[in-house]
Order: C-alpha cells, then sequence, then structure tokens
C-alpha cells in the first residue's frame, strides 16, 4: 500500500512537472507582442523548421534566415522567409541593357529614336554610354533602385551614381526611381508618364550611364529599396559591350543620290568650251556617318589648286563663274543637297553652301566641307549623311588646251 | 499507473511537435506561400536575363568603316585598328602616321601637308605602325596594331588611312578629276604633367547665405567653382565637391555632368551649387566646414578646398542672452556689493 502511493506520488509529480514544463513550453512559443493597435503574434526570429508531414500534406518550411536552409537556395532563385523578407522589396530585373542593338535586337520600351541604341547613338551604336531599362517587378512607383555597373576588363566595380556617371562608391543619393534613372515611367503618377511631366525626361531615355568605356565588357544588375529595411538582393547581371568611335564613308558617282557605285571614282567634264560652265550631270555623293558624340567633320583638298594640264591651270577660286571677275575661267564645288536617315542633320560647310554658278574653292590645304556638330537642337551623331556636290568649271578663250585633270581628297575625321 | 505515466508522456511529445509547427506557422509564414520576396522573373523577361551581344550587321550601304575614330593612349600603348570593307570590291589601304590640330571652332584637322613634311622625323618617331599596306576582300575586315611612342609638340597624334585604289584606271585622254577619301584615327594622350596641371584656372569659394564678421550664421551656403584649361591638351575631367564637417561628409553634388566631354584649349566652365542639406540640430552645426573639390584630369587626382567657420545664429542669440545676463547679473551684483547698505 505504501510502495503504490509512492509510485502515485511519484507519478503525479511527473506528471505535474511535465504538464508545467508543456505549458510553459506552450506560453512562451506562442508569446505575442502586443500594442493598442496591433499584435504580433509569435515574433520569434530564431532558426528552425524543416520538414513535416501529415497524411494528406507535407510541408517544407523555414524559420528565420532562409540561407540557414541549403534546399531553399538555387544559383538562379532564393525563398525568402518570413520577417523581415515579407516586407523587402522585391529584386529588380532588368528588362534591357544596350548599347549597339537595332529595331531587330533591342529589348528596351523606352528609346525616343527608333532602332534601339544605333537609333540613339548612331552606327555601330554607343560607346562612352549605355541604356539600362529595370522592370519593376511589382515594385510601387516610388522604389528606389542602384544600378552596380561591373568592367569585366578592369575587374571593377561601380555605381550608378545621381548624375548618372560612374563612381566606385555610392550613397543613399545614387538610389533613384525609375523616372530619375530613366526618364520615363508610364504608370499612373509616377511623373514622368508622358512629355510634359516634370521628370520627364528624354535625355535619360536615350542612355542614362555615362562616362563609360568604349569597346568595353560590362555587366549590370540592380537593387531595389522602398523604406527602412527593405533593400532586396541584387537581381539578375545583363551584359553588354560598347562599341568603338567609328566613322562610315563612301563615295559614290551619280546623277542622283541612289548612285552606289564602287572605286575607281572619277568625273569627266568632257570639252570644256570657252566661255560656257560646264557643269557635268555626275555629282559625288559622299555617305557619312559616325556615332561620335561631338560629331565628325569631313574637309575636302585638291593636288593641284585648279585644274592643270601639265603646264597651265584653271585656276578654283570662290567666285560666280557666270561673272568671271578675274577672267581667268574657274573651277570649283557647290554642294547640290544634304540628307541623312537619323540623328545629324548633316551640315554643308559655309565655302560649299553656295547656288547657281556660285563656286567655292578648293586648295592643297583642307576646307570643311560637311560637318555635325552639337549646336542647337544638333546632335554630333550621324545615320547615313548622305552629300551631294556639283562640280563646275569654265574655261575661257584664253585658256591653253589640253587634258586638264585635278584629285579631290576627302578627309573625314571625328571631333572628340 | 504505468499506463497513465506512458500515455501522459506520449501526450507530452505530440503536444510539444505540434506546438512547434505551430509556432512556425504563425511566426514565419512558411515561405512557400509567401509569394512578394520571390525572385522569379514573369516569363516575358526570362529571355532577358541573358548576355545581350554586340550586334554585328553590317550596313547595307557600301561603306568603309574606321574605329577607333579617336582614343585615349598613354605613350608606350597600343591599340587596334579595325578597318572594314563593307563593298563589293577588294579594296587597298595605305596608312600613315599624320599630326592633327584642335580648330578655333572645336574640331580636330589634320595639319598641312608642307607642315607634315616639316615634322617627318618627329612623325616617324611618334607611331609604330604594324603593317601599313592592307588589302582587305569585300566584306571582310582587318586589325592593325599602332604602337603610340611619343608626343609631337602642339599637335595631336594619329593615322590616317588613304584609300587606294580610287586613283587607278583613269582615262589619261579627257579633262576630269579623281577621288579619293580617307578616315583618320587620332590619339588623345593624356598624360599631364605638373606644369600643364599648374597651368589649369581652378578655383573653389564658400559663400555662406548670411554671415556675420566672416562667420556664417547658418548652414547654408553658395558653392562657386570654376575651372578653365589654359593649357594647349585636350583635357577630360571629371569630379566633385563635398562639403565637410570635420571629418563627416555633409552633402555632396557631381561636376562631371556639367563638363564637356573634353575641355578644349580655352575652354571655361563655372559652376554654382547651392547646400543646403545639414539637417543636424544646431549645437551640431557649430565649427568649420570645408568644401572640397575633387578633380580627375586626365587620370591625375587634383583637391582644392575653401573653408568657413558656422555658428548658428540661433546658438548666437543664446550667447548673446548669456553673456548679457552674465553682464546684467555682475553689473546688478557688482551694484550690490558697491551699495552703501553693503557697506554697512
Amino acid at each position: 500500500m505504501g510502495k503504490i502511493n509512492i509510485i502515485k506520488k511519484l507519478s503525479f509529480t511527473i506528471v505535474i512537472l511535465l504538464s508545467s514544463f508543456l505549458f510553459i513550453h506552450i506560453v512562451n512559443s506562442q508569446a505575442e507582442l502586443t500594442s493598442p493597435t496591433y499584435k504580433i503574434v509569435d515574433p520569434t526570429v530564431d532558426s528552425g523548421g524543416g520538414r513535416s508531414e501529415s497524411t494528406s500534406y507535407s510541408m517544407l518550411s523555414s524559420q528565420g534566415g532562409a540561407l540557414d536552409d541549403a534546399r531553399l537556395l538555387s544559383a538562379s532563385y532564393r525563398i525568402g522567409s518570413g520577417f523581415p523578407n515579407g516586407i523587402q522589396a522585391n529584386v529588380p530585373i532588368f528588362r534591357c541593357a544596350e548599347s549597339s542593338t537595332d529595331s531587330g535586337s533591342t529589348n528596351c520600351i523606352n528609346f525616343p529614336n527608333a532602332n534601339g541604341a544605333q537609333g540613339e547613338c548612331g552606327i555601330p551604336g554607343c560607346y562612352d554610354r549605355f541604356k539600362v531599362e529595370i522592370n519593376p517587378s511589382g515594385n510601387p512607383i516610388d522604389t528606389l533602385y542602384l544600378v552596380a555597373i561591373y568592367n569585366e576588363d578592369t575587374n571593377t566595380q561601380y555605381f550608378l551614381q545621381s548624375d548618372h556617371t560612374l563612381d566606385t562608391t555610392y550613397d543613399i543619393n545614387d538610389y533613384m526611381t525609375i523616372c530619375e534613372l530613366e526618364g520615363k515611367d508610364t504608370r499612373t503618377g509616377s511623373g514622368c508618364e508622358t512629355g510634359g511631366d516634370p521628370n520627364w525626361d528624354l535625355s535619360l531615355q536615350s542612355s542614362n550611364v555615362l562616362n563609360a568605356n568604349a569597346n568595353t565588357n560590362y555587366t549590370v544588375k540592380a537593387r531595389a529599396l522602398h523604406g527602412d529595411f527593405t533593400e532586396s538582393d541584387w537581381g539578375s547581371e545583363a551584359a553588354l559591350t560598347t562599341e568603338s568611335p567609328t566613322l562610315v564613308f563612301d563615295i559614290d558617282i551619280g546623277t542622283t543620290s541612289a548612285a552606289d557605285t564602287d572605286g575607281p571614282y572619277n568625273i569627266s567634264f568632257g570639252n570644256l568650251t570657252a566661255g560656257v560652265v560646264n557643269t557635268p550631270a555626275n555629282q559625288i555623293w559622299l555617305d557619312l556617318g559616325t556615332n561620335m558624340q561631338n560629331g565628325m567633320t569631313t574637309y575636302v583638298k585638291d593636288l593641284y589648286t585648279g585644274l592643270y594640264n601639265g603646264t597651265d591651270t584653271i585656276p578654283s577660286q570662290s567666285e560666280d563663274l557666270s561673272v568671271d571677275a578675274g577672267s581667268d575661267g574657274g573651277f570649283g564645288l557647290q554642294i547640290g543637297s544634304v540628307a541623312e536617315d537619323a540623328l545629324g542633320p548633316l551640315l554643308e560647310g559655309t565655302t560649299y553652301d553656295l547656288a547657281t554658278n556660285n563656286i567655292g574653292t578648293v586648295t592643297t590645304s583642307d576646307t570643311e566641307i560637311f560637318s555635325t556638330d552639337t549646336l542647337s537642337t544638333n546632335v554630333g551623331p550621324i545615320t547615313n549623311g548622305r552629300g551631294g556636290i556639283i562640280l563646275k568649271a569654265l574655261a575661257v578663250i584664253t585658256t591653253p588646251g589640253g587634258v586638264y585633270t585635278d584629285t579631290l581628297t576627302f578627309t573625314m575625321i571625328g571631333n572628340p | 499507473m504505468n499506463k497513465f505515466l506512458f500515455y501522459t508522456i506520449f501526450i507530452f511529445c505530440t503536444v510539444f511537435t505540434f506546438s512547434n509547427v505551430n509556432a512556425q506557422e504563425t511566426g514565419a509564414v512558411p515561405t512557400l506561400f509567401n509569394t512578394e520576396p520571390l525572385e522569379i522573373p514573369s516569363e516575358d523577361n526570362l529571355d532577358l536575363i541573358a548576355p545581350i551581344v554586340a550586334n554585328e550587321q553590317i550596313n547595307i550601304e557600301s561603306s568603309i568603316k574606321l574605329s577607333p575614330a579617336v582614343i585615349n593612349l598613354e605613350r608606350g600603348s597600343s591599340y587596334l585598328l579595325k578597318i572594314e570593307n563593307n563593298t563589293n570590291v577588294t579594296k587597298e589601304f595605305t596608312i600613315v602616321k599624320s599630326a592633327f590640330e584642335i580648330t578655333s571652332d572645336r574640331k580636330l584637322k589634320k595639319i598641312d601637308d608642307v607642315l607634315e613634311e616639316k615634322l617627318v622625323n618627329e612623325l616617324e618617331e611618334s607611331i609604330i605602325i604594324e603593317d601599313e599596306l592592307l588589302v582587305i576582300e569585300p566584306y571582310q575586315f582587318k586589325n592593325v596594331s599602332i604602337e603610340y611612342k611619343q608626343p609631337i609638340l602642339n599637335y595631336l597624334n594619329g593615322v590616317i588611312v588613304k584609300q587606294r585604289d580610287l586613283l587607278e584606271n583613269s582615262d589619261e585622254n579627257q579633262s576630269k578629276l579623281d577621288f579619293s577619301g580617307q578616315l583618320a584615327s587620332v590619339i588623345i594622350d593624356p598624360t599631364l604633367t605638373r606644369e600643364q596641371l599648374d597651368q589649369l584656372k581652378n578655383t573653389i569659394t564658400i559663400e555662406p547665405e548670411k554671415s556675420f564678421f566672416g562667420i556664417a550664421l547658418n548652414s547654408k551656403f553658395k558653392i562657386k567653382t570654376n575651372i578653365s584649361n589654359n593649357s594647349a591638351k585636350l583635357l577630360k575631367i571629371s569630379g566633385d565637391i563635398t562639403l565637410y564637417d570635420g571629418e563627416t561628409r555633409i552633402d555632396s553634388k557631381s561636376l562631371t555632368q556639367n563638363y564637356p566631354s573634353y575641355f578644349y584649349p580655352n575652354d571655361e566652365v563655372s559652376i554654382e551649387f547651392d547646400f543646403n542639406k545639414d539637417e543636424r540640430s544646431v549645437f551640431n552645426q557649430i565649427g568649420e566646414r570645408s568644401a572640397v573639390k575633387t578633380l580627375k584630369i586626365n587620370g591625375e587626382v587634383v583637391q582644392i578646398s575653401d573653408e568657413i567657420y558656422v555658428l548658428p545664429y540661433k546658438i548666437l542669440v543664446l550667447l548673446i542672452l548669456l553673456l548679457s545676463t552674465l553682464m546684467i547679473t555682475s553689473f546688478l551684483g557688482y551694484r550690490y556689493y558697491k551699495s552703501p547698505k553693503k557697506s554697512k
């Protein structure tokens, strides 16, 4: 009887102890943080979780840091768990990162011009700048993004600054909204939905990463921030290669701008009749293109400062051949037309921007005949610029006979 | 009794296990159902993550393409000059050393042939061209190594690529014109000597919004900065202005976006910034501010600064009040001390 009592007491004691322990555990595990308005149920952030099974379901759960469970992390994706993952901004990805795309290859949707990056920088693309566009991935309009840019050739990490240049450090000012980053965000209320909105910026829509190196491989990635403690992880990387500053040049001979001829290039004057201004039907057509931000200049010079027959010269001087002030004949050039497919425009050199029988001189020194610049609304790059040059020559009665020739040399130089 | 003990322990273990699961469900929602932070791009964006390859399309229009047209290169370095023949015929090219000048309207121009002949020796020693004669088949390209040895005084180095075949097959019996074209590749030497750096006019001044005998009465400043290129070189300049309180950075502004891609000789840029971001307490605002202008000029770092002492007017008023109170108290105390009542 005494033994039974002892066992009963012992069992009772054990049950009491176990019940107490169980009660304390349940109370602890369901501790709550309360305020007059809100209640956080079980604010524990310890690592834990694991696999749980029932007859119908199985569950893989993680409590605390998701990285504690290797099964929740792959090379491409991560599953975030609990606080603070629930308030983190969504990881942004790039819609595009481009420097040399055209209309067939661009993924950017906000270039102001057609034809991808080439439409902004000219053929073959941008060399000192490029364009990135971020897919907000569900983040609100006022989410801030930090863009990291890695120079694969020099192994240098840069961060996009608020002025869109690159630096190796960053601060909170370098986190930008889509409007500040790209100059356009079509979401309602963004402040840069359409032209006229305060943050609408065509220049950022054209290119928003400046001071890049030419002919260089870059990778870019971004992270998002939407309030304190909400910064996301870095998103996937996008890669691009900048172009080199490039000149595109061609000479064609023909009566119309559609001419597309291969060398050698020459135009015959036929017989020069004294007192008659000779204008060959064929013109010189120069194809001029560049992606250089400050444009290009094309010069012309000749071999003899006029037409030369081995002993005598029909001089080249700027004059009206209808008047021929020196009564010594003359030879020179006149720009017939300028055009371009995009950018530019192609500008005429003042010496040759003439009409009727007025001509500009050619000498053994270079004289500017075509250019692009950045004055006013002009831009330096130009795509498929086409300049037509008309030749004119006048012989007079005192001009000695013979076969007159000259050689014109066109020199194209980019402006740094 | 033993059964009672066994069931008790069993119930304890079961409840303990489920209480753990409960804790996970309530404290941290299992993330398989937490869709918000998932880093899964939408389907239409999946292909955008792939590296974007530079476009190699050749322009349909027949043309000759040369790159780089301009390159920053330090002496002793070399680069590859790429020449593309995007025409239907084989082209011949000659590459020659040349010198270029900067015109008054911010353009580059090849120097006259006569002058170039005088510089023939300098040109010879300035550049080494790997292959001076090139034959390029239709729609092919070639790279030529150009080594930059040393600069030519007062000019930019570079090469001219001449099309050779254009002058052939001319009819010798007719008055006519032949045409040829040539393209330039210009080298910009970024190296700056100390003398050239000293030639730059580079200033910064910090002007307080309100001041009293040279002391700023608040933390609002106008910082004026100027730089002009008094050298004969093309300069690539980037930089910023940072405002410091001792070692603590208060604010900074980038200058780079306000500068041209190159400073040509005699280029001058003046910029004014308003700095008014110091939102610390007035007590923390007391002290010396320094505006530091850091420029990277062709790779060389140049720093200049200007300083001013800040004593917020609220503190000044407080000091005046304290001082006034002290003076009045002292005066009253003195009068009391000197009064006849006291002397008794």
